[in-house]
């Protein structure tokens, strides 16, 4: 048997400079990536409302924004807060009924300072004037999603509502497993908020 | 043989050795686990007598078969317990259930069934096994405690189970008396 | 040269293993999927845990729910399906707290969650071993959902590996009534479809 030939000292050293200085390469220019797009965000289109939005799993067409304390049930509640409701068709472009809205429509104010106000919204189902649970796959709802609006919070004349986007994966990263993941915010919808009781 | 080659072989050896004791090692753990969940070791009783389980003195006073019609029966158990630590028993959690020869298992119902209602209504005061029904005990009066269950009637060789958590794999079984 | 050559075929050759492993790899939701056991209308399904037999289906335009004397109508942007049928233990005491209408083009319909808890479905019983139990299914789905869709019950969406039962519903859409009613019978069998048929 002969003896396998062995890479001189100087030839692996050579090797180990370049494969360095390649993976430093690679993450110098991801890094200074991820600082060009996070100076650079990209433009959300604004949206007239009445036009439909696609954000991959639902379609939302938001309708109207109002403030008031009565929610869409009709039952005054019994210690009256304000809620900001905003008027919505969707539809369920997924596989699966759910009850996500919560995480692709967001009014701007409750969106930036995270924490200030409850984040999760009651959706109520027109139909039934009463709560929404899932929202069946291809079945056109009209839905009125509703906020509590701390007191001290000024009212908006205009609200500001984003548009999230989710993301289908067939595989995950961690299971490979198929779901449905945060996207980019795809629009942003101006609508005048009316005062009711 | 040159160092290396034996250095080579030894290695594999151990290797032979490392990896079962690795397995081992990792799965005693959830073997301890199945076995505390799915092992049970029962402590046979008849209706009526006294026994000792869990700490505590307990009598099935009653296990009876009640007619419910199109071809189910109710089965009413009534038992109780002396506790002389009712502290250590306040937060046991305890599970009541009725098997047959066919190795079928039932649990209570909850509401009691109308047959019960009608013919044994002291029993519906009875609380099910469990920590609010333990918390009341007062030293040497025993707690009273029911169950009942629906079933059909063709089932046969009917036994109670009662156990505590504290206490598994031990478990308190009771036969339905024979004709 | 040769070499060079080999070694450019043998990477060649890894790539393409390594694509097709990764393209006939198994998604997350298949290897935990339910085993699935199928079969028919009037037809005893069973598992190793339960067995489920399905005799009803009613198609309907628009659902009225009476309970304790009220009523209440729910509309639809497509149809109500009513399913009945008997479900049964066979070891164990059991709840089969899933079951799902899944269309020919395998989307999900959930059982509704729209009509009162007072009209108790099939996920709310509590099935004893040995006692059949009368069981009713209410779905709300598209109308193009109805034709070919079977219903899939199992003890828990969320226990992977578990029984399922998968029967073929076939629901005659040239019968699809105008309204049904579904009415809560304070005594005797828990409840009714009307109009009787």
């Amino acid at each position: 048997m002969t003896e396998p030939t062995r890479a001189t000292v100087r030839q692996r050293l050579y090797a180990f400079l370049i494969a360095g200085l390649g993976g430093l390469a690679a993450s110098a220019v991801s890094f200074s990536m991820a600082v060009y797009e996070a100076a650079h965000p990209p433009e959300t289109p604004a949206v007239a409302a009445g036009q439909q939005i696609d954000t991959g799993r639902w379609f939302v067409t938001l309708r109207s924004a109002r403030i008031g304390t009565i929610s869409p049930t009709g039952v005054p509640p019994s210690n009256p807060k304000q809620l900001i409701m905003v008027d919505l068709d969707v539809v369920n472009r997924s596989a699966m009924p759910n009850n996500l809205l919560g995480k692709v429509v967001v009014p701007a104010p409750l969106a930036a300072p995270a924490g200030a106000v409850p984040e999760i919204p009651t959706t109520y189902l027109d139909r039934d004037k009463y709560f929404a649970n899932h929202i069946n796959p291809n079945m056109p709802e009209r839905v009125t999603m509703a906020w509590t609006w701390p007191q001290d919070m000024p009212v908006p004349e205009t609200l500001t509502v984003i548009v999230k986007g989710e993301i289908y994966k067939l595989r995950d990263n961690l299971y490979g497993a198929t779901g449905w993941y945060d996207g980019d915010p795809v629009a942003t919808v101006e609508l005048p908020v009316e005062r009711v009781p | 043989m040159t160092p290396s080659r034996r250095g080579y072989w030894l290695s594999m050896a151990a290797l032979a050795v490392a990896l079962p004791a690795a397995l081992a090692v990792s799965g005693w753990g959830s073997f301890v686990n199945w076995r505390a969940v799915n092992v049970r070791e029962p402590t046979a009783a008849q209706v009526g007598q006294k026994v000792d389980y869990a700490g505590a003195q307990w009598t099935v006073t009653r296990l009876t078969r009640l007619a419910g019609g199109e071809g189910r029966a109710v089965v009413l158990a009534e038992f109780e317990a002396v506790i002389p630590d009712p502290k250590a028993f306040a937060n046991v959690p305890c599970q009541i259930g009725l098997s047959d020869g066919e190795g079928r298992t039932w649990q209570p119902v909850f509401l009691g069934d109308p047959v019960v209602r009608k013919m044994y209504p002291e029993a519906l005061q009875r609380a099910l096994c469990g920590g609010p029904s333990f918390a009341e005990a007062k030293g040497g009066e025993p707690v009273r405690m029911a169950a009942s269950f629906a079933i059909p009637a063709s089932a046969s060789d009917l036994k109670l189970s009662v156990a505590l958590l504290s206490a598994l794999p031990a478990y308190l079984s009771v036969s339905e008396p024979q004709p | 040269m040769i070499g060079t050559l080999r070694t450019a075929l043998a990477l060649l050759f890894a790539a393409a293993v390594l694509y097709g492993l990764q393209h006939t790899r198994p998604r997350y939701s298949q290897i935990t999927s339910p085993i699935v056991t199928t079969g028919g209308m009037n037809e005893r399904v069973q598992t190793g845990n339960f067995a489920l037999s399905l005799d009803s289906v009613r198609v309907a335009r628009a659902l009225d729910v009476e309970t304790f004397g009220k009523t209440k109508a729910y509309t639809t942007p497509g149809v109500w399906v009513v399913v009945e049928g008997t479900a049964e233990a066979r070891h164990e005491t059991l709840s089969l707290t899933s079951a799902d209408w899944i269309s020919t083009a395998g989307v999900r319909y959930a059982l509704t969650d729209r009509i009162p808890a007072t009209i108790e479905m099939l996920p709310g019983d509590v099935n004893q071993p040995g006692l059949p139990r009368r069981a009713l299914l209410v779905f709300e789905m598209p109308q193009e959902a109805v034709a070919g869709g079977s219903v899939a019950v199992t003890r828990s969406k969320l226990s992977p590996l578990d029984d399922e039962v998968q029967i073929a519903v076939d629901a005659d859409t040239d019968r699809t009534e105008p309204k049904i009613t579904l009415r809560r019978n304070n005594e005797g069998f828990p409840w009714t479809v009307l109009p009787q048929r």
